[in-house]
């Protein structure tokens, strides 16, 4: 391996040095004209990296420095993280979260007749993204070149990459081309006149229309052609009125949008995804060490990513808990009373869910103290965490019978024990669910997506 | 970590086929709920002998009784513990590494090694933790720290399971 601080032309010199004395350049990632990405390990945290690592002689240049000073400051589940901005001589390197996934085009390609549900909670998601950059301060940021291939999806969740073109709005916008890409931009970017956040709702239209018709708009009119025959008239008069080629025909902003689509989702399936009727749960467990904390993470991770804004309180917990996830949860970010990490969001307090964006849905743990938590009145949903092993049974049985008197009850029991879990719903006579076997409370996986979607729906009558 | 003594006792009576007890000093009563009777009694499982609820003056009459092995769960620590725990041929310490409980159990771990003035003798014991940050837990620490794997059902041990235990015994 050799050391380095100058990388020159050519991806197969890069490979395999260091650069800045921190990360170890594994491969190449993908390029494109003359600038490329690598994939890379920092080596004291062991954690991989993307590095862009872009020529000065490259007219793009100063736009990626845009695109990375932009992006610097945000925190977002839907938008990589920039850990750094590095140079040498020769070139500019921007170092930020490497993503996994798959992009929205080639899932578009490898999957036939996409649902509407699918479409609008992607959709919803994609608003809540939007919304978050447009809702920046001092200046709004407009994306400005969505289109599927700017889009992965990382299991459930969609991240948005490559702001080249992106801008902030302070009156003019400073973007060295905000051209956009025919068939996914609005008409007003080829002109560069009356440019605006009414120019991504554009863009999320016109990626809805991808997603169900796998035809782009057609390029400068954008007025949408044919719809399947599946599709709904509403969804149909949504990203026409999303995608209209005049900006003052469009919704006003994505916050609109992201509503509508929450409407036709709600009317179709019975299940509102923004879960305005659910303020607040509980999750509580019948004694100390049984994972109670990891389900109630794990549970305000799952609600962010699928666009339903959630954030976790711990009660009676003490600064400890929030002190150790700061000292050692990398890319942690705290902002006032405020943690986020990843689809991951918490208050330090109770009154730091009030001011600007208070979340739909607070979910609180109070660890295993059932008393306190059989007091809750503000709870919609309470769960109970039960441990499986045969000496923790009896614990789970009282605990139950503190909480039965709850309305809206679920039970889980921990290690996707199911010997234990059927063990307790015959000797509660209720369902007991298990919770998977799971080592990132963080992350959200299929299985726990499966088991959030059933309890939410029992829970909930 | 009732359920590691548990596996570990379980292992040595059945894959070294030696007489094994599994104490519980100064007990919580989880292994008072495993027995038929309930009465805090010791118990004979499956070819292990249960001791729960043991006091420390008790512990002599227990270590006479001429098992090969004896599994010692000390719960959590407190002076008692820490005295029985140096004694001990082994000295196994279990905690969580999850980004909540990450600094507790690195502090720990450090006193330990200050106050006792010993840095290999402990083995550090992290529940499901995955490679990366048990190799960065140790490079910390410089100690030894491994990651406890599921174990299932831990009377009944299988194969990579005993693999793992036997590592510790």
């Amino acid at each position: 391996m050799r050391s380095g601080l100058k990388a020159k032309k050519g991806a197969s010199f890069i490979i395999n040095t260091v650069l800045f004395q921190k990360y170890h350049v594994l491969s190449l990632l993908g390029s494109g004209g003359s600038s490329s990405v690598y994939l890379a390990e920092h080596l004291k945290l062991k954690h991989h990296r993307a590095i862009k690592c872009i020529p000065k002689t490259q007219a793009r240049t100063a736009s990626r420095y845009l695109e990375a000073g932009l992006l610097k400051n945000l925190r977002h589940p839907g938008i990589p993280v920039i850990y750094d901005i590095e140079e040498d001589e020769s070139h500019v390197y921007i170092i930020e979260e490497y993503i996994q996934g798959e992009s929205l085009s080639a899932y578009v390609q490898n999957h036939n007749n996409i649902s509407q549900e699918t479409i609008a909670a992607f959709g919803i998601q994609l608003c809540g993204i939007i919304e978050y950059l447009h809702n920046q301060k001092p200046y709004p940021i407009l994306y400005l070149d969505l289109k599927p291939e700017h889009i992965i999806l990382c299991g459930t969740q969609l991240k948005l990459i490559d702001f080249g073109i992106s801008a902030a709005k302070d009156g003019e916008i400073h973007a060295s081309n905000s051209w956009g890409t025919p068939g996914f931009a609005a008409p007003e970017q080829f002109t560069g006149c009356g440019l605006g956040t009414k120019t991504d709702v554009f863009g999320i239209g016109a990626v809805l229309y991808y997603m169900l018709t796998r035809e782009i708009l057609p390029p400068h009119s954008g007025i949408p052609g044919f719809f399947p025959k599946y599709c709904s008239h509403s969804f149909k008069k949504i990203i026409t009125k999303a995608a209209a080629p005049r900006p003052e025909k469009r919704y006003d902003n994505v916050k609109q949008l992201q509503e509508a689509l929450q409407k036709l989702s709600l009317s179709r399936t019975g299940t509102d995804p923004s879960a305005h009727l659910l303020e607040q749960i509980t999750v509580v467990g019948s004694q100390a060490h049984i994972g109670t904390t990891h389900i109630a993470v794990s549970l305000t991770s799952w609600f962010n990513q699928r666009g339903m804004e959630a954030c976790y309180g711990a009660k009676n917990r003490g600064t400890e808990f929030f002190s150790s996830l700061q000292s050692y949860q990398e890319g942690l970010n705290q902002e006032g009373g405020r943690i986020s990490y990843g689809n991951f969001q918490a208050v330090l307090s109770p009154k730091d869910r009030t001011g600007t964006g208070k979340p739909h849905i607070f979910v609180q743990d109070f660890g295993n103290d059932t008393v306190s938590a059989a007091e809750e009145e503000q709870a919609g949903l309470t769960v109970l965490v039960i441990g499986s092993r045969p000496w923790e049974m009896e614990h789970g049985i009282l605990a139950y019978k503190q909480l039965a008197g709850e309305e809206n009850l679920v039970l889980i029991c921990n290690y996707q024990n199911k010997k234990s879990a059927e063990k307790y719903a015959k000797i509660l006579r209720k369902n007991v669910y298990c919770f998977p076997l799971d080592r990132d409370p963080f992350s959200v996986t299929k299985e726990k997506h499966r088991l959030f979607q059933k309890i939410l729906r029992e829970g909930r009558g | 970590m009732t359920h590691l003594s548990i596996a570990l006792a379980n292992y040595a009576a059945k894959w070294l086929n030696a007489k094994t007890a599994l104490i519980e000093l100064e007990g919580r009563g989880a292994l008072a709920a495993l027995s038929a009777a309930k009465d805090g009694n010791e118990f004979f499982y499956e070819g292990v002998t249960y001791f729960p609820e043991v006091s420390v003056q008790d512990l002599g009459m227990i270590y006479s009784m001429g098992f090969e092995y004896l599994i010692l769960d000390l719960g959590t620590d407190s002076r008692a513990s820490r005295a029985e725990l140096m004694r001990c041929n082994g000295k196994l310490i279990v905690g969580s590494l999850c980004p909540w409980r990450k600094a507790g159990y690195y502090d720990y771990m450090k006193r330990l090694q200050e106050t006792t003035g010993y840095r290999d003798m402990f083995t550090f014991l992290a529940l499901f933790e995955d490679k990366i940050e048990i190799k960065r837990c140790r490079r910390t620490l410089k100690a030894q720290v491994q990651s406890v794997p599921f174990i299932a059902d831990p009377f009944h041990v299988k194969d990579r399971e005993a693999d793992f235990l036997h590592t510790l015994i």
